[in-house]
């Protein structure tokens, strides 16, 4: 009965999880105030501006550095203090990843495949053969996309239970990343992987994420699940002479020349438009994903 | 191009601190030749004048005038011909204003107008050559001393104090300046420059993407060290250590981090080490074999056992006073490169699972183990030298303090850097010049002469030497406990470290 309890116990804990993270550098904030947690199984896509404080909140998500106050986990264990048990259930990919350039494609995944209990060498000799990486080469001499072809083979032969991806196709072709995408699905699919990986690329976004969060100056300004973002939020428009009545409460705000306003607004907890979008004149216009983080970026 | 933008480009196409180290050289070439003619009186000091100041305009010409090359490459591969061919403008202009200042200065007091003019134009043209010739020709260059004092039994070369000097070497000047046009030629034409592997230039390898402009100590020359990855992709293959695997894995920590630091930290195949070895041996037995061709033939009355004596001492005063500190300088570039980058080996150890439980006590073995293992090499090769040459006790001993510095730098320097407790800048350079300049002047000053009858003031020169040595070792250790400390307080080892 407890050996139940236990098992179901391990199967709720947040694969990875953030409470009040605030973390800067040189005196500027990057981070201020996240909370943000993973369900098991799921595929969250982060997506936010360059410098939005994407790749720090994922190293922070880590524990690959002490933010300055909050606290992160991972499979339940402080992220700066993990064990080799949780280390080996998962993966990260970093952004233009340059480690051990020192050694071959093959040499790479052999050396890091001895420490992964459940490494799939065979799964790495074949990608490395169907992306066509030669394996011989020097990592330093390879293509940046190449590189990055290799970092993400080493991630997935490990058969992590979390995979984190640090703008994975930002250096590749859209063949390779349509292959990547591909694969993320099919793992968060069959195997239930827990994937989190940070975008530019809204489309990639609604091919694969099942949630997406949104990281505005260090702020998270929205996570919710893909189709929701469509039900939830809306563009308001009001036309100028009731502009006075505008919603103080939008995740944007722009006035046009003819003096009337565009908000970007989220249904109530009743799942009720803010009472200005029913005044005479105005109107609320469903938003793709991507008119929806131009939106609220601008 | 105006005569305004002429003046400036030199200071244009420098960092600030570069075209004030260019100021600092001409400087010293003016104090330097000044100097030689106020101290020596004899009819040839005009020879010496014009060498020490030579001397300084070489170092301005390789390491300030030759960057507007990278200048012009730039013009070309942003389509601004103006400025490339402005830029070729700029170089004469500078080239004959110094070879003609320095000529009518130096000429002026001492005559001989033709043969300065002559050595400022070969030192000139000499700097900017080392710093635009591919490396596979530079790097054998400096052979060329022992090659030369080999020369004359073959080929009787005329000193400039020969009357035939102007005769031979105008040519060779002359012949110099068109292979320098080529150089340049070759380095602005090239379709990608940065890309010519072994046959990058000098003046290249220091432009990478570490630059982040301003000078400092520390930082500076770390940032301008060309990054690990970027000189992997520039080496041929045959140079490169080959990596052996074959005891890595979660039961071998030490190995296991030691292949993860990679550079004189990565486990090799003995083969691997063989070469590298034989990398470091075939020029030295090269000069060996040059200097007895030159020696013995030239001074038929000195045996091999002078030639012994001497070569042995050279080296002893040379690797004692510069091999350690660069072991110890490239061992602690390579730490620091490692624990600068975020995207790099830090993320990958800090989640690798099996590194075991005392990961840190097995990344200071692994950090120290190799640096110290070389710096033993090397000390046991000094007394060796120093037991060969009958050094007395007392020179042994700074020699052996010597080693012992740089290994302590090495120590404290890593526990910093893997610590994240970095100091500030200036307290660095503080300490490494403190360094560097008492372990010169313990070499240099004892195989020399005896300390103790040097005096400063009221004690002797071993007195003050064994005071900063003393000195030193109590900041070396005070920083080393420091970084310890810092690694302890951290959740683990392999966050980044950044300079306070």
């Amino acid at each position: 009965m407890s050996a139940v309890r236990q098992e179901r116990d391990v199967s709720v804990i947040a694969p990875l999880a953030v409470r009040q993270l605030v973390h800067c550098y040189e005196g500027s904030n990057v981070l201020t105030g996240v909370d943000l947690s993973l369900q098991p199984g799921s595929v969250l896509g982060l997506i936010g501006r360059n410098g939005a404080g994407k790749s720090t909140l994922i190293r922070a998500m880590l524990g690959l550095l002490e933010p300055l106050s909050g606290s992160a986990s991972v499979f339940g264990e402080p992220a700066l203090k993990l064990s080799d048990t949780s280390k080996a259930r998962l993966a990260y990919v970093p952004q233009q990843p340059e480690a051990l350039a020192w050694l071959t494609a093959q040499q790479m995944l052999d050396y890091v495949g001895r420490f992964y209990p459940r490494w799939d060498a065979s799964f790495a000799n074949n990608t490395l053969q169907r992306w066509q990486i030669q394996p011989n080469k020097l990592l330093a001499k390879l293509s940046p996309g190449e590189r990055q072809r290799v970092d993400l083979i080493r991630a997935l032969a490990s058969q992590p239970e979390l995979l984190v991806l640090d703008e994975p196709a930002a250096a590749l072709d859209p063949v390779a990343r349509r292959e990547l995408l591909r694969e993320i699905a099919l793992r968060a699919g069959e195997s239930g992987t827990t994937v989190l990986f940070s975008t530019h690329i809204v489309s990639d976004l609604e091919r694969v994420a099942s949630e997406v969060a949104f990281l505005h100056q260090g702020k998270l300004l929205m996570h919710c699940t893909v189709d929701e973002t469509k039900e939830r939020y809306g563009r308001l428009w009001i036309p100028g002479q009731i502009s006075y009545a505008a919603p103080t409460r939008s995740l944007s705000w722009r006035r046009h020349d003819d003096g009337s306003l565009s908000l970007v607004v989220e249904r109530d907890t009743n799942g009720a438009w803010p009472e200005a979008a029913n005044l005479s004149g105005a109107r609320v216009d469903a938003m793709g994903l991507e008119d929806l983080f131009v939106e609220i970026a601008e | 191009m105006s005569a305004q933008d002429i003046l400036s480009a030199p200071w244009r196409a420098n960092r600030p601190s570069t075209a004030w180290q260019g100021l600092v050289l001409l400087v010293l070439a003016v104090w330097g030749a000044t100097a030689a003619g106020i101290f020596m009186d004899h009819s040839d000091c005009w020879a010496v004048c014009t060498f020490v100041a030579g001397f300084f305009l070489a170092l301005l010409w390789a390491f300030v005038m030759s960057n507007m090359v990278l200048l012009a490459i730039d013009a070309r591969q942003l389509r601004v011909p103006a400025l490339e061919r402005g830029l070729m403008s700029v170089m004469f202009f500078y080239g004959v204003a110094c070879v003609a200042l320095s000529t009518a200065l130096l000429g002026f007091f001492f005559g001989h107008f033709a043969a300065i003019a002559i050595l400022i134009a070969l030192f000139c043209v000499g700097g900017l050559l080392f710093a635009l010739l591919p490396r596979f020709v530079v790097t054998p260059l400096f052979l060329l001393p022992a090659a030369l004092n080999a020369i004359p039994f073959h080929v009787a070369l005329p000193g400039p104090l020969s009357p035939d000097f102007v005769h031979w070497w105008t040519p060779v000047a002359l012949g110099l300046c068109v292979l320098t046009l080529w150089c340049w030629h070759r380095l602005v034409h090239a379709a990608d420059p940065y890309a010519m592997g072994w046959g990058r230039p000098l003046v290249m390898l220091f432009r990478g993407g570490g630059q982040t402009g301003g000078w400092n100590p520390w930082t500076g020359y770390l940032d301008r060290a060309a990054d690990s990855v970027e000189r992997l992709r520039d080496s041929p293959d045959w140079i490169r250590g080959r990596a052996d695997l074959g005891e890595c894995g979660p039961g071998q920590s030490v190995t296991s981090l030691r292949m993860a630091l990679g550079g004189v930290f990565m486990p090799q195949t003995v083969l691997s080490v063989l070469r590298r070895i034989a990398l470091v041996l075939v020029p030295f037995l090269c000069y060996v074999a040059l200097m007895e061709l030159g020696h013995d033939r030239r001074h038929p009355v000195q045996t091999w056992q002078d030639l012994w004596h001497d070569g042995a001492l050279l080296t002893l005063v040379l690797v004692g006073a510069f091999g350690g500190m660069t072991l110890a300088m490239v061992s602690l570039t390579q730490l620091w490169q490692r624990w600068a980058k975020v995207n790099g080996e830090l993320s990958l150890l800090a989640l690798l699972p099996g590194l075991g439980r005392n990961v840190k006590s097995n990344l200071v073995s692994a950090t120290l183990r190799p640096t110290l293992r070389l710096q033993i090499l090397l000390l046991a090769f000094l007394l060796a030298l120093a037991f060969y040459l009958h050094l007395s006790i007392q020179t042994t001993m700074f020699v052996l303090l010597g080693q012992l510095g740089a290994a302590g730098f090495a120590v404290a320097f890593s526990l910093l850097i893997i610590g994240g407790r970095l100091p500030g800048r200036w307290s660095i350079a503080g300490v490494a010049v403190f360094g560097c300049i008492l372990i010169c002047i313990s070499l240099f000053v004892p195989t020399l002469s005896d300390p103790a009858a040097i005096t400063l003031g009221p004690f002797s020169l071993r007195a003050a030497l064994l005071a900063g040595w003393l000195v030193l070792s109590l900041i070396l250790s005070r920083l080393a406990r420091r970084g310890w400390l810092g690694l302890q307080q951290r959740p683990h080892p392999f966050l980044p470290t950044s300079q306070a």
